[in-house]
């Protein structure tokens, strides 16, 4: 994609992000960006699969014998490409990963397991001593809500496959 | 002239207006977080063969749980919260609790989920004070974000398990992976970590696993029957 389109489709979701009260996760994107891309450099590592067949060392000393060299992190900036992925990624976690992870919470504390574990009525999470209001209410989504984000998710993935063609 | 990016951010934007944003703060994101890996020891436990229920401040039995969501303490009565016990055959029951406070000496740092020997909770509960390290079997530090692990996160854990005793078994746990949060987790030595711990993956699986080691060395203390 040309950096044109990125910076629009770029510039577009911030402005999704930041309609639908999402500012945390533009927050979060912008701290990733700032910390720059990261990668584990080992000098000599691709000698490490030739073990030794094909190995111009012979049965002598091999390169993956020698003393422990300790890897290094190069950090380079995001480009403008993976800058956009990081922000659709982000967006992912909150439509797709999140959800998915109170599903499964809500699945597991009720399952009974066999009936060794015991079943809550109701579960919540609240936030200090006082009885003000609970900030999460773990329960399953309806199949309308559940259907309705798979369709952001999908729009997501789509965009997403659009950037990086396969 | 057609606009394929142009459509597909119309439909996205038209899909989001179709939905609740599930989750507006980073702090939802961390309350989710913590209840699944709650969630993650009730399950290891039941598979270990463990009996679990739900009690409030008071040791009484409860149906209707109250996670708590904020750095609290074990002893506090204003609001009933709601902890679960385990029980593994002849072992002393375990207690889990959510966003508790431990001390060390002049330190006291919070325990996102902390598995504590319900004798050394009683004792908390009682004489109104923060539990030691003693008495804890396993604290878990569990940190959501949207993408990496940020460097600044896992040096900040390996300096606050530095102010608690070695012997206090700890896990560390993410959603996700980052190159720096593990060049300083690994370099920090004998603290258990585990990243990318979603539903459904191995990374799941190991988190079980660990907790699992730790319920083992618990109920071997106790009770050599029991097959944990």
């Amino acid at each position: 994609m040309e950096a044109a389109e990125l910076a629009r489709v770029d510039q577009t979701l911030r402005q999704l992000c930041a309609d639908h009260e999402l500012q945390w996760v533009v927050q979060a994107v912008d701290a990733a960006i700032a910390e720059g891309h990261a990668q584990s450099v080992t000098e000599g590592s691709s000698s490490h699969y030739r073990r030794r067949s094909g190995s111009p060392y012979g049965y002598g000393i091999r390169s993956d014998e020698r003393s422990r060299i300790e890897p290094e992190i190069v950090e380079r900036p995001y480009t403008g490409e993976e800058r956009v992925l990081l922000l659709l990624d982000a967006m992912l976690a909150v439509y797709r990963d999140l959800p998915n992870l109170r599903t499964e919470t809500v699945r597991v504390l009720t399952d009974g397991f066999q009936g060794r574990v015991a079943v809550p009525e109701q579960i919540v999470t609240a936030l200090d001593e006082d009885d003000e209001e609970a900030v999460i209410s773990w329960r399953s989504e309806t199949a309308v809500d559940a259907q309705n984000r798979q369709r952001v998710i999908g729009s997501l993935i789509t965009l997403r496959q659009a950037v990086v063609p396969e | 002239m057609t606009d394929p990016i142009g459509d597909l951010l119309t439909e996205l934007a038209s899909a989001m207006q179709g939905v609740t944003t599930p989750f507006t703060h980073a702090d939802e994101a961390d309350r989710i977080y913590e209840g699944y890996l709650f969630a993650q020891v009730i399950a290891t436990a039941a598979e270990c063969g463990g009996r679990v229920i739900y009690e409030d401040c008071y040791e009484k039995e409860v149906q209707n749980l109250v996670l708590r969501g904020a750095p609290g303490v074990i002893h506090a009565r204003r609001r009933s919260f709601t902890h679960a016990v385990l029980y593994f055959g002849a072992a002393r029951p375990v207690e889990v609790h959510l966003r508790v406070k431990v001390q060390w000496k002049n330190f006291d740092g919070e325990s996102d989920v902390l598995l504590i020997d319900t004798k050394a909770a009683r004792e908390s509960r009682d004489k109104q004070q923060l539990p030691k390290p003693s008495g804890c079997v396993l604290t878990i530090e569990g940190k959501y974000y949207p993408l990496g692990v940020p460097r600044d996160e896992a040096i900040k854990y390996v300096g606050m398990r530095k102010s608690f005793p070695p012997s206090m078994a700890s896990l560390f746990v993410s959603n996700t992976f980052s190159t720096h949060a593990n060049k300083c987790l690994s370099h920090a030595k004998r603290l258990p970590f585990q990243f990318a711990a979603m539903p459904e993956t191995r990374f799941q699986t190991y988190v079980r696993a660990q907790i699992r080691e730790v319920l083992k060395a618990w109920v071997a203390g106790f009770d050599f029957g029991h097959q944990v």
